[in-house]
């Protein structure tokens, strides 16, 4: 943490942080106050102090320290490795109704509901009522009581608030097939888009293909039969969908929508249109015979790609670059095989060669003025490139001559987030092995310290002699061991970045290890107990 | 001597129950039930538990108003705020911002919750051994 970052924490919480500093600074200066008093005998305390803890240094407290740490060894060995059961939302989730809680987050408030929390019970504790139940039941419904009102806020807000469009929250959580991660897909489609009773233009749209049950055809393969026909969700024409590949793996298909009602050719392209080498990654859906063409976008090893798609009159030619019009005479064209248009000469032999029409193709190229700038009549949607040579990803999102084109972002959330599984198999693997030298290194440390105390130095250990007390807490201390070596032999096999949901061997043994340290501490305590006196 | 087993049990009890709701909330469950199994029940398990040690240092306090009580009040009162903080943070949000606040995160944790969630699990687990140490000194 930077001393910026510091400086913003500090002052995010204020009602927090300058109580604490004022009397942390007080209570150093008291403490340097008594301090002056006893001014020359700081060695003569510390000896008091040596004196008075020396009884404190047992094999108790031995045991109890090195318990202590253990325990938070296993416990991050337990909280990395535990399924991960989450995928991450859509779209969609952006649009729902912020409640009151959401609301003081973004304010940097989730400290307040501790503040009241103290302030309740600090109250509670010194109101004089004797009755100490009915204390302890008061704090519980006031505090009960604050979460409720909170909860009772949220329904005030929605009432007020828009409603919340349907989604599927089933695909926007993600789910599996058959137990694996599949990949995403989505349909597009184009067609008339009517106000009133004016068609104004055609639109391109999007599907998802959310029905789990529609996913797995009577083969085992995932149905095309999906896409057939806009389904009545998640099927939009507007703005820019996020996808995430939490629960599906790293590939997107796109198919065209198998429907009549096509009224336009759609391209789509890994940068806007006119953002310069963009020209490479510009693809057109087809329909071929089979009634599908599926193109695949993959975002392995990147954080995130974005797609844009882009419509034109049926039949409308695009190009790479401007073409050359033959001076006299008709120009020909044919189609490579991502469906671009070049230029050929004439050859009466081959049938994909046509004649282009020059009122009607369309070219990569730069905007002008926010429209193409040839035959930009032809252009029916556009994701249009800003014009910034540093920012080739940045485009317009309104006052377009055109409307503007759908955008897919589809993010690697592994990539995106900075999800590093070594580095977390890394920090599980340390908390072994500070496990292994916290468990017998302090043996070690404990028989060479009695040994010393016996001056009998390093043969004074052979042969070593076990208290018969400590032999209970040593079987324990083996079958923990065994049990977290289990987890640690596992896992390099485990996938600590797994959506599965399935624990895996390493968590399932750090638990065991857990559960054993845990029985170790009720065994201490109840032979501590035993002996107190009352 | 029932008072000090009762709140050994209490504490004991507490040391293997937080680890449920601190790994949950570190990967926080897709399903709406299992977060329900896994966090809400324990938060309020712990709450009650907490609740009753609190009720045992008001007993104490009747009888021995020392330094000692009121750090143990403190400790409590400190550890019932985590607790309700992360709590409240939690359950004061509905389905669909819990499950964006969980995915913008890159290991799916829940947000300030988790942080109050582990700061109470590490104060209970430190005043655990401290008191345990005591004892020890103490016999």
């Amino acid at each position: 943490m930077t001393i910026e970052e510091f400086g913003k924490f500090t002052m995010s919480k204020p009602f927090v942080t300058f109580p604490s500093v004022i009397a942390l600074v007080l209570g150093l200066l008291y403490m340097g106050f008594l301090g002056r008093k006893t001014r020359g005998n700081w060695f003569e305390n510390i000896d008091f102090l040596r004196q008075k803890m020396a009884p404190a240094f047992n094999e108790t407290t031995g045991f109890l320290v090195i318990s202590y740490a253990v325990i938070i060894c296993i416990g991050n060995v337990i909280m990395k490795t535990s399924p991960k059961y989450l995928a991450s939302g859509g779209e969609s989730q952006e649009e729902k109704t912020t409640g009151f809680v959401a609301w003081l987050q973004s304010k940097g408030l989730g400290w307040l509901p501790i503040f009241i929390s103290v302030t309740i019970v600090t109250l509670m504790t010194f109101l004089p009522i004797n009755n100490k139940i009915l204390k302890i039941g008061i704090i519980a419904i006031v505090l009960g009581g604050v979460l409720v009102a909170a909860l009772f806020f949220n329904a005030i807000i929605k009432l007020f608030g828009g409603k919340e469009s349907f989604t599927n929250v089933k695909e926007e959580f993600g789910h599996m097939v058959e137990g694996k991660r599949h990949e995403f897909k989505i349909a597009v489609g184009s067609i008339n888009d009517t106000v009133g009773d004016k068609t104004e233009y055609e639109k391109v749209f999007y599907r998802l293909d959310n029905d789990q049950d529609e996913h797995v055809a009577k083969n085992g393969e995932y149905s095309n039969d999906v896409y057939q026909a806009p389904g009545q969700y998640n099927h939009s024409t507007s703005g820019e969908i996020q996808i995430n590949n939490t629960e599906f793996n790293s590939t997107l298909k796109i198919v065209m929508e198998k429907s009549e009602q096509q009224v336009a050719d759609i391209y789509y392209s890994e940068l806007p249109w006119g953002s310069p080498r963009g020209e490479t990654t510009l693809r057109k859906m087809d329909i071929k015979d089979d009634g599908k063409s599926t193109h695949t976008v993959s975002v392995e090893g990147i954080p995130s790609k974005l797609i844009y798609f882009h419509s034109f009159k049926r039949g409308t030619p695009i190009f790479k670059s401007k073409p050359t019009i033959a001076e006299t005479g008709a120009t020909y064209y044919k189609l490579d095989d991502n469906g671009i248009a070049y230029i050929v000469t004439a050859d009466p032999k081959d049938a994909a060669i046509k004649t282009l029409d020059t009122a009607k193709y369309c070219v990569w190229e730069k905007h002008k003025d926010k429209n193409l700038e040839t035959n930009p009549d032809n252009c029916k949607s556009i994701v249009l490139w800003e014009g910034d040579p540093d920012k080739p990803h940045d485009a317009f999102n309104q006052d377009l001559k055109n409307p503007i084109g759908v955008r897919i972002n589809i993010k690697n959330m592994e990539q995106f987030f900075g999800f590093d599984a070594g580095a977390v198999k890394d920090s599980v693997r340390a908390s072994y092995i500070a496990y292994y030298s916290l468990v017998w290194g302090s043996l070690l440390v404990y028989t060479i310290v009695t040994a010393i105390q016996k001056d009998k130095w390093f043969f004074g250990m052979i042969p070593i002699n076990i208290p018969k007390s400590l032999v209970p807490f040593l079987v324990a201390a083996l079958v923990e061991t065994l049990l977290i070596g289990q987890s640690h032999y596992s896992l390099d096999e485990s996938d600590v970045s797994s959506r599965t949901g399935e624990a895996s061997p390493t968590f399932n043994y750090a638990v065991a290890g857990f559960s054993t340290r845990i029985a170790t501490i009720v065994a201490f305590l109840s032979s501590i107990l035993t002996q107190v006196k009352d | 001597m029932q008072d000090i087993i009762l709140i050994g049990t209490l504490m004991t009890f507490l040391t293997s129950i937080y680890m449920i709701p601190i790994a949950s909330l570190h990967n926080l469950p897709k399903e709406y039930n299992n977060r329900l199994m896994c966090i809400l029940i324990p938060e309020i398990i712990i709450l009650v538990c907490l609740h009753f040690l609190l009720l045992q240092v008001y007993h104490f306090m009747e009888h021995h108003q020392n330094t000692g009580v009121y750090i143990a009040f403190g400790v409590i009162a400190i550890q019932i705020a985590l607790v309700y903080g992360a709590l409240f943070n939690h359950w004061g949000l509905n389905k669909g911002e819990v499950e964006k606040a969980a995915s913008s995160n890159s290991a799916t944790s829940l947000l300030p919750a988790f942080d109050l969630m582990l700061a109470s699990g590490l104060v209970h687990l430190t005043s655990l051994f401290i008191v345990l140490g005591a004892l020890t000194v103490i016999t």
